[in-house]
């Protein structure tokens, strides 16, 4: 027997689908036609806009700030979501899975903390802890006498992708510890009676048997990695657009420039990288069921 | 091959003793098993000759090296655990050379160890497989071969049977056993079954507590039980236990418990009066058709049909009592009989449980 | 003798003392600074004051701005709990074919549909719709973004509640609509609750769906606020804003708090970000 009738079924379900239809669906859709246009913050064309074809697209291909972009996001995933979050992440989860000292709740609760905490409060901890006239970081460089750097001029780079280690990392290992946990103790023990090194206990038994896990890991990680904005409050985009990351970009041209046709164009292109990761992930999921 | 000894062992966790102060020497070639209900700190003793715990105080030696703190890589023993610990996501040749991959053996000697074990094992078909299209039994042979391949010097077992069914599980006994006896390697075996330990071991230790009750062969363990809980744990019915005490009358000594009585030959040196518990054996106690009026009189509880043998539950007032016999014609619920019993069976505990020696009849 | 398990070894241990302070380190400036009578960006724990939260309380912006993060995160919150709700009951009982495949597609469209990549659509959907700089507008772009992991997570508790309790209502006579006012709504409650706070959690960190569609500092939530504190003004006013920050933090604790105590860490996995 059916609970609810057809119209009841519809009428419940209508309100919420319209929401997310208006609000999330129809934006993603229509940003392809707006990045036709030359669709502007202000001005006669936020009004009227005219179309103009792949005009915004050929100029994004031309555009070396579009380059730039592209090449520090790829940077900025590869070495604060990969090599920072999912290794670092896979590496505490493997080390702490056994250990018993006050390390471990500490360690585990100053990560989650990290990553928890809303971002523009994060962002300024770290304007903080980087600052280089009172920062703890250069304070305490200064007490083995080095420094003081100046971290967010000098070094931006470097700074918002450790900053982006340290905001994420949580995530990866409270992932990988949860898998780790799945595997039953004797699998190690009885390649600890074998005299198994620790590095072969991770390799030949850990790695293989949490390896779905770090698929799905790497692949989220790169997702949201690549989407995140939060290096703006630290650096916005600077000094000399070292540190513009193509969420920076897209807000830059849209919104300082008011070149929302523009910045249309550049956001279909997100999407499709955004597309792109969430059929990786798609594609490894059914393999896995297979 | 080598001796095992543990040399007043000690083991804490947290404030939860788990091994206090036990002693036993394991002889070259033995296949020793160590029984007890869980928590006993059987498992814990296993661990310890593994390395995987290290004991709080006192030694554990193999062959002529004290191992009591050397990594578990270095004390050549190898473990066999309840779930196998087969990896998933190796063959079934993989699983069975990983031992030598880990001890650098040459990739020629691999394959031809490998080979010799898996034929000895008859799992030549498998090798190629995954643990998962393997059955239970295969699954544990596989175990056992990887322990094999790596010519140990003991052999460590937990509970390796209990992940079987019953019928595989007889099986699987009498192939570990004789793949003991074939390669001579001292064994040690850990199970809560009583009667995986009767059937298999050269010689039991009870464990209970953290301490070991009796190191003993099975048949002693069985005649001589050292105190009520050996004597509860081992058969395959708990043996009856009845605390009473011993009275004087006439000539006799009668030993009672309420309405259960049951008269003593004078000369097993017990005083009159002296508080104790009687063990008598299931398979033991008998009865028949109450036609005279004896004395120790019972009334029929419960039967219980079991193919060629039938168990018959009986009380004496409070007192209840086992009976294991022959089938024949099962007695009725509710009928009054008299007690018989085979006197050379009983067993008399002290106070505090500890068997009275010499008091035999 | 040292034992040859990972994490006992000397070096080993050395990183992780390492990487703890590395996590811990940057936490310690909201901890000292909030209490500090003379607040700079350095960490000090001199004579412990709360002249930072009174001026807190003087301070107009930060006020209108809590006020408007609290309508922000609960508006969001409500919509999200009502709409969600009937979806998922809607969804779990119904069986149309395909029901699974909306799911699908909706969850794909939210994880692909970030703020990031669909800032311009948003800003250009809103402003046609001459929401810019409203209250609502805000609220239904975080709706959208969240319902659907919202009815996911709902309709996976729906699906527990045994239809005996709705067919018990419907011989008494019930309408659908009282159907799950009195039925399904209360026995979701569990799972509502849930889906609440991590709404009123989520909306209430976020900055760049405020900071792009809201133009007026009348309207501004916290997270705007704490920004154009620190980024607008000559001379930041760093005792403000840190004890604002604080402020600001803590009912993101007490939310996570409570639910990896009642429901583990697997819950917010996926809710989060």
């Amino acid at each position: 027997m059916n609970v609810l009738s057809r119209r009841a079924t519809a009428g419940f379900l209508f309100p919420g689908l319209a929401v997310i239809a208006i609000f999330m669906v129809f934006p993603a859709v229509w940003v392809l036609y707006l990045g036709l246009t030359d669709e502007s913050l202000t001005g006669i064309k936020s009004v009227m806009p005219s179309f103009v074809g792949l005009g915004n697209f050929g100029r994004i291909f031309q555009d070396r700030f579009f380059y730039n972009a592209l090449k520090l996001s790829f940077i900025f995933v590869a070495a604060s979501g990969w090599i920072g979050q999912v290794a670092l992440g896979l590496f505490l989860a493997v080390v702490l899975h056994k250990e018993r000292s006050w390390l471990k709740p500490v360690l585990k609760a100053a990560a989650i903390l990290a990553w928890i905490i809303p971002e523009v409060v994060v962002a300024y901890l770290w304007i903080a802890f980087l600052d280089r006239d009172f920062g703890l970081l250069n304070t305490l460089l200064g007490l083995v006498h080095l420094g003081p750097v100046n971290w967010l001029y000098d070094h931006a780079l470097f700074s918002i992708i450790l900053f982006n280690t340290w905001r994420g990392t949580a995530f990866s290992m409270l992932l990988f510890t949860a898998a780790i946990e799945t595997i039953p103790p004797s699998y190690l023990e009885t390649a600890q009676v074998l005299g198994a090194s620790a590095w072969r206990q991770f390799k030949d038994i850990i790695l293989p048997m949490i390896r779905p896990v770090l698929l799905t890991d790497t692949i989220l990680i790169t997702l949201w990695t690549f989407n995140v904005f939060t290096p703006f409050l630290l650096t916005q985009g600077g000094p000399a657009f070292s540190t513009e990351i193509l969420p920076v970009y897209v807000y830059r041209t849209s919104f300082q420039y008011f070149k929302l046709g523009h910045g249309a164009a550049v956001s279909t292109i997100l999407l499709l990288i955004n597309l792109g990761f969430a059929a990786v992930y798609l594609y490894a999921q059914r393999r896995r069921r297979a | 091959m080598a001796k095992l000894v543990f040399k007043d062992i000690h083991k804490q966790f947290g404030n939860h003793t788990a091994l206090e102060g036990i002693s036993v020497e394991i002889a070259e070639g033995e296949f020793f098993t160590l029984l007890g209900p869980s928590g006993c700190g059987k498992t814990t003793m296993l661990r310890l000759i593994a390395g995987l715990e290290t004991a709080d105080k006192g030694e554990i030696w193999i062959g002529d090296r004290d191992v009591t703190y050397l990594p578990p890589g270095q004390r050549k023993v190898a473990m066999v655990f309840q779930n196998y610990a087969l990896y998933p996501h190796m063959t079934v040749a993989e699983n069975i050379s990983y031992p030598l991959v880990i001890k650098k053996t040459p990739g020629g000697r691999i394959q031809e160890k490998v080979k010799s074990v898996a034929e000895r094992l008859s799992l030549k078909g498998l090798l190629q497989r995954m643990p998962s299209q393997l059955s239970g039994g295969q699954q544990q042979r596989v175990a056992v071969a990887r322990a094999m391949v790596q010519d140990p010097l003991v052999y460590l077992f937990d509970e390796p049977l209990s992940n079987l069914d019953a019928k595989l599980r007889q099986e699987a006994r009498r192939f570990l056993k004789r793949i003991q006896k074939e390669t001579g390697i001292t064994a040690v075996y850990v199970t809560h079954d009583q009667t995986e330990a009767m059937a298999m071991s050269d010689r039991v230790a009870v464990l209970k507590d953290g301490r070991l009750i009796q190191v003993a062969s099975p048949e002693t363990i069985y005649t001589e039980p050292a105190d009520v809980f050996v004597a509860g744990f081992v058969g395959s019915l708990p043996m009856n236990l009845i605390e009473g005490k011993l009275e004087k009358e006439g000539r006799d000594l009668r030993f009672s418990a309420g309405e259960f009585s049951v008269g003593i030959d004078e000369n097993i040196g017990l005083a009159n009066g002296a508080k104790l518990t009687l063990g008598i054996r299931p398979e033991q106690v008998f009865f028949e058709p109450d036609s005279d009026g004896g004395r120790t009189r019972a009334v029929i509880d419960d039967v219980e049909q079991l193919g060629s043998e039938m168990t018959v539950s009986l009380s004496i007032g409070e007192v209840i009592l086992l009976s294991r016999i022959p089938k024949s014609r099962p007695p009725k619920t509710g009928e009054r009989v008299k007690l018989r019993f085979d006197k050379s069976g009983f067993h008399f505990f002290d106070e505090c449980g500890n068997r009275i020696a010499g008091a035999k009849i | 003798m040292m034992r040859t398990r990972y994490g006992t070894r000397p070096f080993i241990l050395a990183a992780l003392v390492l990487i703890g302070v590395f996590f811990l380190l940057p936490l310690l400036w909201l901890v000292s600074t909030p209490f500090s009578a003379e607040p700079t960006l350095a960490v000090k724990f001199s004579q412990p004051s709360l002249g930072n939260f009174l001026k807190i309380a003087a301070n107009r912006t930060a006020l209108i701005a809590f006020k408007n993060s609290l309508i922000l995160s609960g508006g969001a919150m409500i919509l999200v709990v009502v709409l969600g709700s009937l979806a998922a009951y809607s969804l779990s009982r119904a069986n149309f074919s395909g029901k699974q495949a909306i799911l699908s597609v909706l969850l794909l469209f939210s994880s692909v549909v970030t703020g990031v990549a669909a800032m311009v659509p948003i800003y250009t959907l809103n402003s046609r719709l001459h929401l810019i700089d409203t209250h609502i507008g805000v609220i239904l772009i975080f709706a959208a973004g969240f319902l659907p992991t919202a009815i996911f997570i709902l309709k996976d508790f729906m699906d527990r509640i045994p239809r005996a309790y709705e067919e018990a209502a419907l011989v008494d006579g019930s309408s659908p609509v009282q159907l799950f006012r009195y039925v399904a709504f209360p026995l979701a409650r569990q799972g509502l609750a849930v889906i609440a706070v991590l709404t009123f959690v989520n909306t209430w960190s976020n900055f760049l769906v405020p900071f792009v569609l809201i133009r007026s500092n009348e309207k501004i939530p916290i997270a705007v606020a704490i920004y154009q504190f620190f980024s607008e003004v000559g001379i930041p006013r760093i005792g403000v804003i840190s004890a604002y920050s604080l402020l600001y933090t803590l009912p993101v604790l007490v939310i996570y708090f409570w639910i990896s105590r009642r429901y583990g860490f697997g819950f917010f996995g996926g809710i989060k970000g």
